[in-house]
């Protein structure tokens, strides 16, 4: 598709300066070049890969060379999820709603989760594949649930894979997901900023911008991060279409995520799928900047703990107990 | 029958889990999967536990809404029923119902149910309190659970986390003549495809 001549004389007013010309301001002044390309066999292209699919490759190019998410304009931000929602809509047939809304003012969210309460039944598990549009073919899953025997709390002796019948008389079972750490240790070691925490706490992954180096991944002290090593697959029947762009809109091949906090559903004023769809009650999410939120009130008045404190992470999810 | 409907959702749930082929068979209706929606009420902490006192109001889950066999006046025509536990001739309307609540010699029916008014449960001092606020009377005895849900330690909350605060009741989860059977799996009825296999028909 791409003009050869057209694009080289783009560069050649540059030719004095091209030494300072960072990857970035190159990669614009390119994109320009092979989009002009695009426009001047746009005749010909039209003829063969008809109308339909000159606009979706457009689609494609521009997104391809737009910018990282936390330096988009209020206008970008609208441009990129619009040009989502149609390509998502050529190619499958199915429209999605894709939102781009930013934290809500004065919420930090928090999360507790009741080890006496939970059973280990899944049902979290399963919500959050079916909200977060989870690769179904690698089986990703942001939830882990550990069965510990009463007495002892080693996640490294726990067993992770049950698939008998819960619960097991003598054992007790903890979930574990991304924490949101106030302290990140994820984010710094993101050598391109795709990853960062949100003003309300969500730790969130832009997956356009991530490179895959996967230091994330290493970085975490808790597993949260998940590595996207093929296409992730979801029946177009069962995607989940109302999405965030920082939360589970369609992942690509060779990007991180994890969990948001369901970023889709808490900035709506919902909770987590997780905590949704927990049948006994063990999860429990607010904003712990609401003095009389039930998260709050746990903080104060139950016996409460977080793992590996000592790394000064500062995790906001807590465990508790009746 | 519920009992092997549950263990059933519960290996379904696992096989589901460890295939990809099973989650297809229940896709997701977007948007309001988990939400499920319901009458509710006020809550004043005031009324539960003196430690209770600075939490604000919030709402519970009406259940009386949700009974097949409610109002009573359905039945009890004349507003009032004696319980004379083995004499009644009515027993066999509340024949699923056999009480299993701490021992025989603690509690009968006329340890929470009015015995004027069938609509209404009754405090162990004698005041009687509407069915909805039934956590009023377990309060009496499981005041350390109640304080934890009147806080929001204990108990499911619905319908997201902004105020106002809309909780699940005690009865809501908790069947109050059979609060602990081994093999009962007493679970939330959440994902709305499973919530048919539990029936609302108990008068909880």
């Amino acid at each position: 598709m791409s003009d050869q001549p057209k694009s080289s004389e783009s560069k050649k007013p540059c030719s004095d300066d091209c030494k300072q010309v960072d990857r970035r301001s190159m990669l614009k002044v390119l994109g320009t070049g092979l989009l002009a390309g695009v426009g001047a066999t746009s005749l010909v292209a039209k003829s063969v890969l008809g109308e339909n699919n000159v606009s979706n490759a457009r689609m494609e190019w521009e997104e391809y060379f737009k910018g990282s998410f936390r330096l988009m304009t209020d206008e970008e931000k609208k441009k990129t999820v619009e040009r989502l929602e149609q390509l998502y809509l050529n190619q499958q047939g199915k429209p999605v709603n894709i939102s781009e809304k930013g934290a809500i003012p004065g919420v930090l969210y928090g999360y507790a989760f009741n080890i006496s309460k939970c059973r280990g039944y899944m049902d979290c598990v399963k919500a959050c594949v079916q909200e977060n549009n989870l690769d179904r073919n690698s089986n990703m899953q942001y939830i882990k649930i550990f069965e510990n025997k009463k007495g002892s709390l080693s996640l490294t002796s726990a067993n992770a894979k049950y698939t008998h019948e819960v619960p097991v008389e003598g054992s007790f079972y903890m979930g574990t997901q991304c924490f949101h750490c106030e302290n990140p240790p994820c984010v710094k070691v993101c050598p391109v900023e795709a990853t960062w925490k949100e003003a309300d706490g969500i730790v969130v992954v832009d997956y356009d911008w991530c490179v895959g180096c996967r230091y994330c991944e290493a970085a975490c002290p808790y597993f949260g991060r998940r590595f996207n090593w093929s296409e992730p697959e979801v029946p177009t029947a069962e995607v989940n279409s109302n999405q965030h762009y920082l939360g589970n809109r369609m992942r690509k091949k060779g990007v991180m995520e994890k969990c948001t906090f369901c970023i889709q559903r808490t900035r709506e004023g919902k909770n987590p799928a997780c905590v949704e769809a927990c049948p006994t009650g063990a999860r429990v999410f607010g904003n712990l900047l609401d003095p009389q939120s039930e998260i709050r009130w746990i903080l104060a008045n139950k016996k409460v703990f977080r793992l590996k404190e000592e790394l000064g992470t500062e995790p906001k999810f807590w465990y508790y107990m009746d | 029958m519920m009992n092997i409907i549950n263990v059933m959702t519960t290996l379904i749930l696992f096989i589901s889990l460890n295939s990809s082929v099973g989650l297809s068979a229940d896709p997701i209706p977007d948007g309001e999967r988990y939400q499920i929606k319901y009458e509710s009420i006020e809550v004043n902490p005031v009324d539960i536990s003196k430690n209770t006192v600075k939490i604000q109001p919030f709402r519970v889950v009406d259940r009386s809404s949700l009974l097949e066999k409610f109002p009573c006046s359905k039945c009890h025509r004349d507003g009032s029923i004696k319980f004379i536990p083995g004499k009644s001739k009515l027993e066999k309307a509340h024949w699923n119902i056999s009480l299993r609540h701490a021992t025989d010699a603690t509690m009968d029916c006329r340890t929470c149910h009015s015995s004027d008014d069938p609509s209404k449960l009754v405090l162990l001092k004698g005041s009687a309190v509407p069915l909805s606020r039934a956590y009023q009377v377990c309060a009496q005895c499981h005041f350390k659970q109640v304080e934890d849900w009147t806080g929001g330690a204990h108990g499911k909350r619905i319908g997201g986390w902004t105020p106002p605060r809309l909780v699940q009741t005690c009865t809501g989860c908790h069947d109050p003549h059979f609060p602990i059977d081994p093999k009962k799996k007493n679970r939330w009825p959440v994902i709305k495809s499973e919530s048919s296999t539990h029936s609302e028909s108990d008068s909880h």
